[in-house]
């Protein structure tokens, strides 16, 4: 919960910074931004080689516990693609870009912003990040907030609903209301789906 | 091209990550990703504050997204209970 308000603090410190026109125009702001993302993705790179959660992927991965991801996944991107056809905020492609955020807020926007910057112009590609900041943003959300409700529709739909965060921000509430037995299952969906956002992000932008 | 960058850099820090795994200055730099990504927030955040058409757009974005949240949560939710029907009745049936 602390990381979202931090999160969403320094976006508001930052469009109140750009709103009063506090940065230096000299600043290349695109630039740096990409800069920094080159950097962001190297960090994520080496939490991932060097994690716990690698071993933990090879020691005790039963075939099985991949239908959830798999769930997951194609329940979001089936949902997206049916978004997809009638709002107005992009075309299909689009809503399967913020969709495959999976409730990966930070990377999943950031990344849209860049790659979709290579083929719109920048400010169509920043307001299909906020989109993807935002819905991300509210799908933690939903799933902390409604696990109660989640888990007496099944045991596994919080950890669907939380998607990446399964196996961080949301695993108190997984523990709690799916049942303590489901965490191992729930550290895997989402280091799963942790690893396929970049992927499925970066594919749906170059559509 | 910067994708092609961004993919280097993305494996190559996993493969550095998983060969200098047990060095703490590495671990530390894969999990410290928070003040990064406060840094490219508020970048984030300024690119958009300094353009006054998109700060206008704001409240539609705002209502696309939770659109779309709703029915990817929802999408999810409904896929993962028809799994654990699936799963349950093969405990069920014996197997």
């Amino acid at each position: 919960m602390k990381d979202i308000v931090f999160v969403l603090l320094a976006f508001c410190l930052g469009l109140f910074s750009g709103k009063l026109g506090l940065i230096p125009d000299v600043v290349p702001l695109e630039k740096v931004s990409a800069l920094v993302l080159l950097a962001l993705m190297t960090q994520v790179g080496l939490g991932f080689g060097s994690g716990e959660s690698f071993d933990m992927l090879r020691r005790d991965f039963r075939p099985q516990w991949l239908l959830l991801p798999f769930a997951t996944v194609a329940g979001t991107l089936l949902a997206a693609l049916l978004v997809g056809v009638f709002w107005s905020l992009g075309n299909v492609a689009d809503a399967l870009a913020v969709g495959s955020g999976l409730g990966y807020y930070s990377l999943s926007s950031l990344l849209i912003t860049q790659l979709k910057a290579l083929v719109v112009a920048p400010d169509i590609a920043a307001r299909l990040g906020i989109v993807a900041l935002l819905a991300n943003v509210l799908r933690e959300l939903l799933a902390i907030v409604g696990a109660p409700l989640l888990a007496r529709i099944s045991p596994l739909s919080p950890i669907a609903a939380a998607g990446c965060s399964s196996c961080d921000i949301s695993l108190p509430v997984i523990a709690r209301w799916s049942g303590e037995g489901m965490v191992p299952l729930a550290i895997l969906h989402g280091v799963l789906l942790d690893m396929s956002v970049p992927v499925l992000v970066t594919f749906f932008c170059s559509l | 091209m910067f994708t092609l960058i961004l993919w280097t850099l993305f494996i190559a820090g996993i493969v550095v990550g998983r060969l200098f795994r047990r060095r703490r200055g590495v671990r530390l730099v894969g999990t410290w990703t928070m003040p990064t990504v406060l840094l490219l927030l508020f970048l984030f955040g300024a690119q958009i504050g300094s353009d006054e058409v998109l700060m206008e757009s704001l409240p539609r974005l705002g209502a696309g997204a939770a659109l779309i949240a709703v029915a990817c949560v929802s999408g999810s939710v409904v896929f993962s209970a028809l799994v654990y029907r699936l799963v349950k009745n093969k405990i069920k049936a014996g197997r």
